[in-house]
């Protein structure tokens, strides 16, 4: 939404509507402008699953706040859910206090809190909370605090034990804590010092809490603290290690993993899927196995195989605990640590139930949605919505007498609708041989499905295909798909899809393209070589 | 004193009732003896599936002060059956024709553009560009201010934060969040303003309401400590949390007030909420209960602005007896004649497929009669605005033109009800016409999100972001 407004103010649109955002605090322009490549200097409220894994570690609980509680979902930008577009409205502040109603209460009730304020004085005391205020509140904040907020907190402390105990107080400033600003908010500020180029390098604090949320989805460990205590984290090789160390040792880093994978494929969409029951009766009941394939594949691929986007598009195989029942299998794949596999007649995540059945009606596949989705996430291609061209999308009429694809063959015979439906309808007819939940068929509506395509969009993996797996074999060797796959991984990364940071994206590119060969196409690497990065550490002032 | 009836109040929850102390009415009913005005209330409705244009539209009969809302296939009866109601609110409403929404996207992604005006960027992840009618007047213009709630956003079966389905949008077109769940609503409506009133229960609420407001004070002290650190784009997002804070910390210090109202329990839990996750055969009740909530908080002068986002009912066995797939089977089936195509000749179109959509539109209507009928029930009714509408006029081609607009209540007499008014389909009837020629019409619904906003004292030129300020400057014509 920040470049959305400066777009707006640069092109001189006048809302009357709108009341001038006020810009206290804002402190006077630099006169130099910081290179555009730079992200702004701002801050990001904590998406749901930053939220539900920050209090985890901080208290030692194994609550999820935000779905226990039905937080709202959150804002998604270019389909992630970690962005800078986060906002605190009304519901959420409600969400946030009683969230940190029960996580206090339980702390305080099971010990946890007298573990974390321990105090010589049995009825406890100030000075014994300006301890837990300075130690605790720095994990929370994810820095030192300094005196004004400690101040506060001391406030806090006094109105929590007033008439009640000091464990009261405590608990008290537990719950302010968990509803401040410091807690909720990722800054990426720095010190206040801006440079003579307008930019400004994030404190060492932030960066370890950037780098802890990039790789883990939760504040920095202990280790990862000390280092930004000692400054080192402003090296890169500091937070290239610091990366590996937690990617390797981290169970909360696979996770971030398999949830960033999913975002990027939205794929995370099966959750929310349901089909029609009388058209696919055994959904319902093949809908757990396809879930958890959507995250047990990402996770093998990612920390038990290759780790590459060649074999998440491109592998053989797939997790035990995928809908096997689906597929045709053909023996025990690679052996994993987390347990068996099986070879199938499925190529890559795309030829999976999970992106098969998210990207199809309730009652039918939808081959448009599917080369919507190739074409835009996998081979980043741009295009332009139907609204643009002042189409009206009028969807092909059911008959039941012809195949899916022929219905939708309509698109090509119009001069208009051919300008990106000869890019999107190969994709997505290749996947034909799979109807709405990702099941073979032969026959669509009676009739011989086709599903041979011939992809040509000037790009490497352009081909003939008899179906969606030869295709993915294509993307899983192409360049172009590595690169695109490298340019969401830079917005889930930044917080910053949907054209926020295309200057950032283009800088970010060229550093990736200088890295070693095999590095390119690994998701890991690729997420270590942003945290390697200028851009990492540096924004453009105030 | 005047006391709200306690019966209708429950009947409409219809769920059991506890006898709980309430304050805000006594301020509402002290009012209505003082003689004042009442204040000025809004709700904005969405319902899915477009509109039966056909049946839908005046009849040729029919004038902008005679006309029939019962006949047989009229998707508009709700408004006219006492019988069900009550009352008929056939007094109360102005049926509009023609209205277009300018979202600039397809119609899917248009329930957006209802309140904001604002074109639709970005398909399916695209968003508006500025806020929405509801948050504008109750937030920006700070009209909520004076009550508990400043705004409320409901929805039923989907909470997610896309144009597609939400009406409420903040500062930048950012989304509010909505709660799909009635006791949600209950809680975020009415459950910090309950005070039992026994001396422990009143003890309880004084320490309760220092604590929350000593954790307020340190919340905004600590928002306020970053705001002063960033620049003026995120200077926006903080403005946001910290209204957010002073919206919560009001209801903290409600708990204060005298009491002497009734409340209804807090709705029953529901197995399922979610669309696609088992929610559906409950969304008619979670409909219903948003409405009672609704009604009621507004009768209670606990909130004045409010929007609802209604879902479809596809399921087997619905009570309306529609295809389990209404989307496939219903909207997208919908075969227009030239007045559900803009105009265009297009063929007779089937009249089957109307009454099959216009089953549906009558549902969505009932809906909105009760609200009425609530509203009604609670005095409020003259001085509220409803905006009901959808994204979408023809539903089969997910066009966002000619989208049915009902304006509903009275707002103290600011809009003249009773009405039906007719504007042009985009071409003149039966003729095919260029968008770029003269004979096109557009009538955006962003002159009658000014035209609404100035019945609130608030005097605009224009209202939403358009490419073209001709859409988005002046009033609407007739209103």
């Amino acid at each position: 939404m920040e470049a959305l407004s400066r777009f707006l103010l640069a092109a001189g649109f006048i809302f009357c509507t709108q009341m001038a955002g006020p810009t206290a605090g804002a402190g006077p322009q630099p006169a130099v402008r910081a290179p555009g490549w730079l992200l702004p200097a701002r801050v990001r409220r904590l998406a749901n699953a930053e939220y539900d894994a920050s209090v985890q570690a901080l208290l030692s609980t194994g609550r999820s706040p935000t779905s226990e509680l039905e937080f709202p979902p959150d804002l998604r930008r270019d389909g992630f859910t970690v962005n800078a577009a986060q906002r605190v409205d009304p519901l959420i502040v409600e969400r946030l206090a009683d969230a940190a109603d029960t996580l206090a209460t339980e702390a305080q009730a099971n010990g946890t809190l007298a573990r974390l304020a321990p105090c010589a004085t049995p009825a406890g005391g100030p000075s014994c909370a300006r301890k837990f205020i300075t130690t605790f509140g720095a994990k929370v904040y994810r820095r030192p605090l300094v005196e004004d907020e400690v101040r506060a907190l001391l406030t806090l402390y006094a109105a929590g034990a007033q008439d009640a105990s000091y464990a009261d107080g405590i608990a008290h400033v537990t719950r302010g804590l968990l509803q401040s600003a410091g807690f909720l908010y990722v800054t990426e500020l720095g010190n206040g010092q801006v440079r003579p180029n307008a930019t400004v390098e994030l404190t060492p604090y932030e960066i370890a809490a950037s780098l802890a949320y990039l790789v883990t989805s939760a504040p920095p460990d202990d280790q990862l603290a000390a280092k930004a205590a000692s400054g080192a984290l402003a090296d890169p090789a500091e937070r290239e290690h610091e990366a590996r160390r937690l990617y390797q040792t981290d169970p909360r880093a696979k996770d971030t993993v398999v949830r960033v994978v999913r975002e990027w494929l939205g794929i995370d969409r099966i959750d929310a899927s349901a089909k029609d029951s009388l058209v696919y009766p055994q959904f319902q009941r093949d809908k757990p196995r396809i879930v958890a394939e959507s995250r047990d594949f990402v996770r093998a691929v990612a920390f038990e195989s290759t780790g590459t986007v060649s074999e998440l598009l491109g592998a053989r195989w797939t997790v035990g605990s995928g809908p096997l029942d689906l597929y045709r299998t053909a023996g025990d794949g690679p052996k994993l640590p987390s347990g068996p596999t099986r070879l199938t007649d499925r190529v890559g995540i795309l030829n999976q139930s999970a992106f098969l059945a998210s990207y199809a009606l309730a009652h039918e596949s939808h081959p448009i949605f599917r080369g919507v989705a190739v074409a835009q996430r996998v081979a980043c291609m741009g295009l332009d919505s139907p609204a643009s061209f002042n189409i009206q999308v009028i969807p092909p009429a059911p008959d039941p007498t012809v195949t899916t694809r022929k219905r939708y063959d309509v698109h090509v015979k119009d001069s208009i609708c051919a300008g990106c439906h000869d890019i999107i309808d190969p994709f997505g007819f290749a996947f034909e041989r799979y109807d709405g939940i990702g099941a073979r068929r032969e026959l669509d509506h009676g009739q011989p499905v086709d599903s041979v395509v011939d992809v040509s969009v000037k790009r490497g993996f352009d081909g003939h295909f008899a179906d969606s797996n030869q295709m993915a074999a294509a993307l899983a060797r192409s360049t172009n798909a590595r690169e695109c796959f490298a340019r969401f991984m830079f917005r889930a990364a930044a917080g910053a899809g949907d054209g926020a940071a295309t200057a950032g994206e283009a800088e970010f590119m060229q550093a990736w393209r200088a890295t070693p060969a095999a590095a390119q196409g690994n998701i890991v690497e690729t997420l270590v070589s942003y945290a390697k990065g200028p851009g990492f550490v540096l924004r453009g002032a105030p | 004193m005047k006391t709200l009836g306690r019966r209708a109040l429950l009947a409409g929850l219809g769920v059991g009732a506890a006898a709980l102390p309430f304050a805000r009415l006594v301020k509402r009913w002290r009012r209505e003896e003082s003689g004042l005005p009442q204040p000025l209330r809004f709700i904005g409705v969405y319902h899915p599936h477009g509109i039966a244009a056909e049946l839908f539209a005046r009849r040729p009969d029919e004038t902008e002060t005679k006309f029939d809302l019962r006949h047989p296939d009229s998707p508009l009866q709700p408004f006219d059956e006492p019988a069900t109601y009550g009352r008929s609110f056939k007094d109360k409403v102005v049926v509009i024709e023609g209205v277009d929404v300018l979202s600039d996207t397809n119609g899917h992604n248009s329930a957006g553009t209802i309140l904001t005006g604002s074109r639709i960027v970005g398909g399916d992840g695209g968003l508006p560009w500025n806020s929405s009618l509801d948050q504008f007047l109750a937030v920006e213009h700070r009209l909520g201010d004076s009550t508990l709630v400043p705004s409320v956003a409901l929805a039923v079966g989907s909470k997610q934060l896309s144009a597609r389905e939400t009406l409420s949008f903040g500062t930048g077109g950012v989304p509010i969040s909505k709660i799909i769940d009635p006791g949600v609503a209950f809680d975020f409506l009415f459950k910090r303003a309950i005070v039992g009133g026994d001396p422990a229960a009143q003890a309880r609420a004084a320490r309760e309401r220092r604590l929350g407001k000593s954790l307020i004070d340190f919340a905004m002290g600590d928002v306020q400590r970053l705001r002063a650190r960033v620049g003026p784009f995120e200077v926006q997002k903080l403005d946001q949390h910290l209204e957010a804070l002073r919206a919560f910390e009001r209801k903290q210090q409600a708990m204060s007030l005298p009491n002497s109202c009734a409340l209804p329990n807090r709705p029953p839990a529901f197995p399922h909420l979610e669309r696609h996750n088992g929610g559906e055969p409950y969304f008619d009740a979670i409909t219903d209960l948003h409405i009672d909530l609704l009604a009621l908080a507004i009768g209670c002068d606990l909130t004045r602005f409010g929007t609802l986002v209604m879902n479809d009912l596809s399921y087997a066995g619905n009570p309306l007896g529609l295809p389990e797939d209404n989307h496939g089977a219903m909207a997208h089936t919908y075969s227009a004649s030239a007045l559900g195509n803009g105009g265009h000749p297009v063929g007779p179109g089937n009249p089957a497929t109307w009454q099959l959509l216009a089953r549906f539109n009558r549902y969505a209507y009932s809906k909105v009669a009760r609200l009425l009928q609530r509203l009604g029930e609670y005095g409020v009714l003259d001085s509220t605005l409803v905006y009901a509408s959808s994204d979408m006029g023809n539903p089969a081609t997910h066009s966002t033109r000619n989208v049915p607009t009902v304006l509903a209540g009275g707002l103290n007499g600011k809009i003249r009800m009773g009405r039906r008014i007719q504007y042009r389909t985009d071409c003149p009837m039966g003729t095919w016409c260029d968008p770029d020629g003269k004979d096109y019409q557009t009538m955006p619904n962003n002159w009658l999100l000014v035209s609404i906003a100035e019945a609130f004292g608030v005097e605009l030129a224009s209202y939403g972001i358009q490419a073209e300020a001709q859409y988005s400057n002046g009033k609407l014509p007739g209103l």
